[in-house]
């Protein structure tokens, strides 16, 4: 059975991460597990667990070793962790959740402290930003037909800017309506998938849509690697971003 | 004459001819297969097919479109639409053990050119299918199929299948689909909309010899109205049946060998030009039956996208293409037009205006199938506007009308059915132009081609060819309405055209000068969609096109504008031109060329060359671009080649690019058949008849040799 495995801390953000690691155990019909490193002055890990229905294993060492190697284990498919600071009004995340976002070859589901979480208790309205690369829809298909056979209403967004712009638009009232069709036959072939194109800042307009749209969970292929000017849409979606956004890495 | 009668080929033999097949791998994934379904599609001009008989990937839109046979579109969706056909069957080969849903993969697909065969083998030469397909050049909607297999292989499914629109596109819920057998091998199936059904009969038979498993399909597909279409498919599958499948591939071969050797174009020196023009020729030649009418879409029958609707790419991209190589197709294209005209004529009338008025995008009734809104790239509702704005349609299929009768010297036809195509669409502009105080004559309110100025007064292109238009068909009423002759001459000699003596250029609208001057091509590379780069505000207010308008003057009625423009407007429009438009390099490689920039211009045409052959717009999947293929052709012959037919005489003045070292052009004139060899210093004119020609400002008659020396073009 999928196992969720939600990694949390000492911080504030500990308890929407398990809120979420619950909520997307339901929407994927799978367990939902949780991990405490203790440091220092711990929180009560187990009331927090009785919270929301969820066992807690309190473990001891570093909580980077200790989650990466939690994260290994073959029943773990999907790791949930918090982003918790805010710093000048943009939330970042820790050295602990930034290595375990680039260590663990799995998908991993950002939680932002602030959360909104749907009321449904499922994840049903899912956007998920397309560029139109092998590697970044390779990254997100596997997690888009689980979700599509939970239930969830897919949503993609393709952002145009100055580095993908259509060369040629035809006619306006039929070339959206091609283009939107060839680009989701060729990048997301799932029944029932609506594409939505946007043209500028790419994560601020991927944000808008999750606005506009409701949704309630943000699906993103990424290369794992945020160094430098790297995976800048991904930083900023992790920083602004209300609802929470699960990294699937690209496989190759 | 004939080029190639070596047409027989056994099946178990690749096909492969140097300049002649288009090749693609399923195992490509770098491109959409849909790429590969729409590039392969074949047709006949009454029934399409997307190519590709063994894989069925997610996604591969499976599609069998008829001409013609449209419905209103899915819930929600008020757009009349090509309705999907019965599709045929995959012809998946499977092995004993594997399931049937498995396909095979790694087939190599092969299209040949020269005699419109698609075939399939597989890429390894492995196990697996061979196979080869053809839409018929002599037997109006007949698809035949054969594939063979190893001994251990076996076939699956019945002949014909509910459309597959794809995985995205859920099987259409406007239309209803039906099939049953018919006894003794043969199948029906039907699609229906709320206003037309596609019919589709089938017979298959498969056996083994000594090689292996065999099977062989021949398909017929009707499209209409009433029941009497499958009767009119059984008996044409039937009437099919008896040559059997070799005499069915010879006679469609035979036919294919016929259509090029008056149409093929080669070019030396250069094999992604050579290759370009080839397939764009294939897919133009097959686009229009040679009987009927043809209303020939903007993407033809190689995939749903424009809802198969006819815009002026048909007339003004498309027919030339026909006029000069295949007439019977072009005389049907134009016998869609008149079979409408009564329709224009009642769009005329309820706005208050004489004559006829043809609709920017029309479908099977001839009404304004043109949709009236969209979301745009900000995901708002936009309106559009071409539709009530983009009148220059009524011009251009004038044009057409005229440009066919110039190439085939049918002016009998004018007196006929085809003339109301001509006067009655000038009778619009007459009731249509506005006498302002100034004392000239005025367009207001008019979309030019360039659709990124919306709603402009007295676009210099609309009100040119306006004016060529009026002047044209005076002449035809004169005889009979001298007055009406009269009234219309002087229209078009007040009418404005936006012409700067000063500057030797023409205004492409009314305040066009006053607007943003932002030349596209220095801030980005073009081609590039510059409303999306600029967003539509942006661009309406600055000088930025989307694809020639001042110059689209220039292209269709050259001797309407002063001696010496062109280069003035090339100089000053084409950095100012995003080529936004699929329809865009070509033509502007044409114009480049006839000034004498062919190598200037080739950078233009390698654009338009590799747009579907490489996906350039990344809705090849959906359709391949006619528009686009005529605007190629032309650019060859009327550009690079400098071939222009006027007054019963043809002029060949040709400006080749450094790259090429020969261009041969195939084209009927006036029922003469030409091979015009073309080099850097040299012209050849073969002509199996009488025909009069202009060649380098030499006149000449028939066959004849020019060569150039120091001084200048001499015959031999």
């Amino acid at each position: 059975m999928t196992v969720i495995l939600a990694a949390i801390d000492n911080s504030g953000a500990a308890l929407p991460v398990l809120r979420a690691a619950a909520t997307m155990a339901r929407t994927l019909q799978a367990e939902a597990r949780a991990v405490h490193v203790r440091e220092g002055t711990d929180i009560d890990a187990a009331a927090m667990g009785l919270h929301v229905g969820m066992s807690i294993e309190a473990i001891d060492g570093d909580p980077i070793d200790r989650i990466v190697e939690a994260s290994a284990n073959a029943d773990v498919d999907l790791v949930v962790i918090g982003a918790r600071r805010h710093v000048a009004g943009r939330r970042t995340f820790g050295h602990v959740a930034r290595a375990i976002m680039t260590q663990v070859h799995k998908p991993v589901l950002v939680v932002p402290p602030d959360s909104l979480l749907p009321g449904a208790n499922r994840f049903q309205r899912v956007l998920v930003p397309l560029e139109g690369s092998v590697d970044s829809a390779d990254a997100v298909a596997e997690q888009l037909r689980t979700l599509t056979e939970a239930g969830a209403a897919i949503t993609v967004v393709h952002v145009f800017h100055p580095g993908t712009l259509p060369r040629f638009w035809d006619q306006a009232g039929h070339a959206h309506q091609s283009w939107a069709s060839e680009f989701l036959t060729h990048w997301c072939a799932q029944p029932a998938v609506e594409l939505l194109l946007r043209s500028g800042d790419v994560a601020a307009a991927i944000l808008d849509v999750a606005a506009e749209e409701a949704i309630d969970l943000i699906v993103l292929g990424w290369s794992q690697n945020i160094t430098g000017d790297r995976a800048r849409v991904v930083r900023d979606l992790l920083s602004r971003s209300e609802v929470p956004v699960l990294l699937t890495p690209v496989t190759r | 004459m004939a080029i190639d009668r070596a047409i027989d080929r056994p099946i178990d033999r690749p096909m492969v001819r140097p300049g002649w097949t288009v090749i693609r791998h399923d195992l490509d994934t770098t491109t959409s297969p849909r790429v590969h379904d729409a590039l392969f599609a074949l047709s006949d001009g009454t029934v399409g097919v997307r190519g590709g008989l063994g894989s069925a990937a997610p996604g591969r839109a499976w599609l069998t479109l008829v001409a013609g046979a449209f419905g209103v579109g899915p819930d929600g969706d008020t757009m009349v639409r090509l309705l999907p056909g019965p599709s045929l069957t995959p012809l998946a080969v499977l092995a004993a053990d594997e399931d049937e849903r498995t396909p095979r993969p790694s087939t190599q697909w092969t299209l040949d050119l020269r005699s419109g065969v698609l075939e399939g083998r597989p890429a390894d030469d492995g196990h697996g299918m061979s196979s080869i397909r053809f839409v018929s050049l002599t037997r109006p909607g007949l698809v035949a199929e054969r594939a063979t297999g190893g001994p251990q292989l076996r076939w699956s499914g019945c002949p014909l299948q509910a459309p597959q629109m794809g995985a995205t596109e859920p099987l259409a819920a406007w239309a209803t689909y039906c099939d049953g057998e018919l006894g003794d091998g043969v199948w029906w199936a039907e699609t229906r909309s709320d206003r037309a059904r596609i019919v589709a009969v089938s017979r298959q038979r498969s056996g083994t010899d000594p090689n292996g498993v065999w099977l062989e399909r021949l398909s017929v597909f009707r499209g209409g109205t009433d029941d009497s279409r499958r009767y009119g498919a059984e008996r044409a599958l039937s009437e099919a049946t008896g040559p059997g499948f070799d005499d069915l591939l010879a006679e469609h071969r035979a036919a294919w060998s016929r259509r090029w050797d008056a149409a093929d174009i080669e070019i030396d020196g250069d094999d992604g030009s050579q290759e370009a023009i080839r397939f764009a020729l294939f897919h133009l030649l097959s686009c229009a039956p040679t009987g009927g009418e043809a209303g020939v879409g903007a993407r033809g029958l190689s995939g749903p996208a424009y809802a198969g609707h006819v815009f002026w790419d048909a007339d003004v991209f498309v027919l030339p293409v026909l006029a000069a190589t295949a007439p019977d197709a072009a005389r049907a294209m134009i016998g869609y037009r008149v079979r409408r005209l009564s329709a224009a004529q009642e769009a005329a009338s309820t706005i208050g205006r004489a004559g006829a008025r043809f609709p920017w995008e029309s479908a099977d009734t001839g009404h304004d199938a043109t949709p009236t809104s969209v979301r745009d790239h900000d995901g708002r509702q936009v309106g559009i506007l071409t539709g009530s704005y983009e009148e220059h349609i009524n011009t251009d299929i004038a044009w057409a009308t005229l440009h066919y009768v110039e190439w085939t010297g049918d002016t009998s036809a004018l007196e006929g059915a085809l003339g109301p195509l001509v006067t009655e669409t000038a009778r619009y502009w007459a009731s249509r132009i506005r006498l302002g105080e100034d004392g000239r004559a005025h367009l207001d309110q008019v979309m030019g081609p360039d659709e990124y100025h919306e709603i402009v007064d007295d676009n210099a292109f609309t009100n040119i060819t306006v004016r060529w238009h009026l002047r044209r068909a005076a002449t035809m009423i004169e005889a009979v309405e001298p007055e009406e002759a009269s009234r219309w001459r002087h229209l078009a000699n007040k009418l404005i055209d936006g012409f700067d003596p000063a500057t030797g250029r023409h205004e492409q609208f009314t305040g066009f000068w006053d607007l943003e001057p932002l030349r596209i091509a220095d801030f980005a590379e073009v081609p590039i969609a510059a409303d999306v780069l600029l967003g539509r505000t942006r661009v309406a207010k600055a000088q930025v096109l989307k694809q020639p308008d001042v110059l689209m003057a220039h292209h269709l009625v050259p001797e309407e504008l002063p001696a010496g423009s062109l280069e003035h407007d090339l100089d000053f429009y084409v950095p100012r031109t995003s080529h936004g438009s699929s329809l865009s390099p070509a033509i502007c490689a044409c114009l480049l060329a006839r000034a004498g920039r062919p190598d200037e211009a080739l950078e233009l045409f390698d654009i338009a060359a590799r747009l579907d052959l490489d996906d350039l717009t990344g809705t090849t999947g959906s359709g391949l671009h006619l528009g686009t293929f005529g605007g190629l052709w032309q650019a060859v012959v009327f550009g690079f080649g400098g071939i222009r037919p006027g007054g019963g005489v043809l002029r060949v003045e040709p400006a080749l690019p450094a790259r090429w070292t020969r261009l041969q052009i195939r084209i009927r004139f006036r029922k003469t058949v030409l091979r015009i060899e073309l080099a850097h210093d040299r012209v050849v004119i073969d002509a199996d008849g009488p025909v009069s020609l202009v060649v380098c400002g030499i006149p000449v008659q028939g066959s004849s040799e020019l060569v150039r020396d120091e001084g200048g073009w001499k015959q031999r």
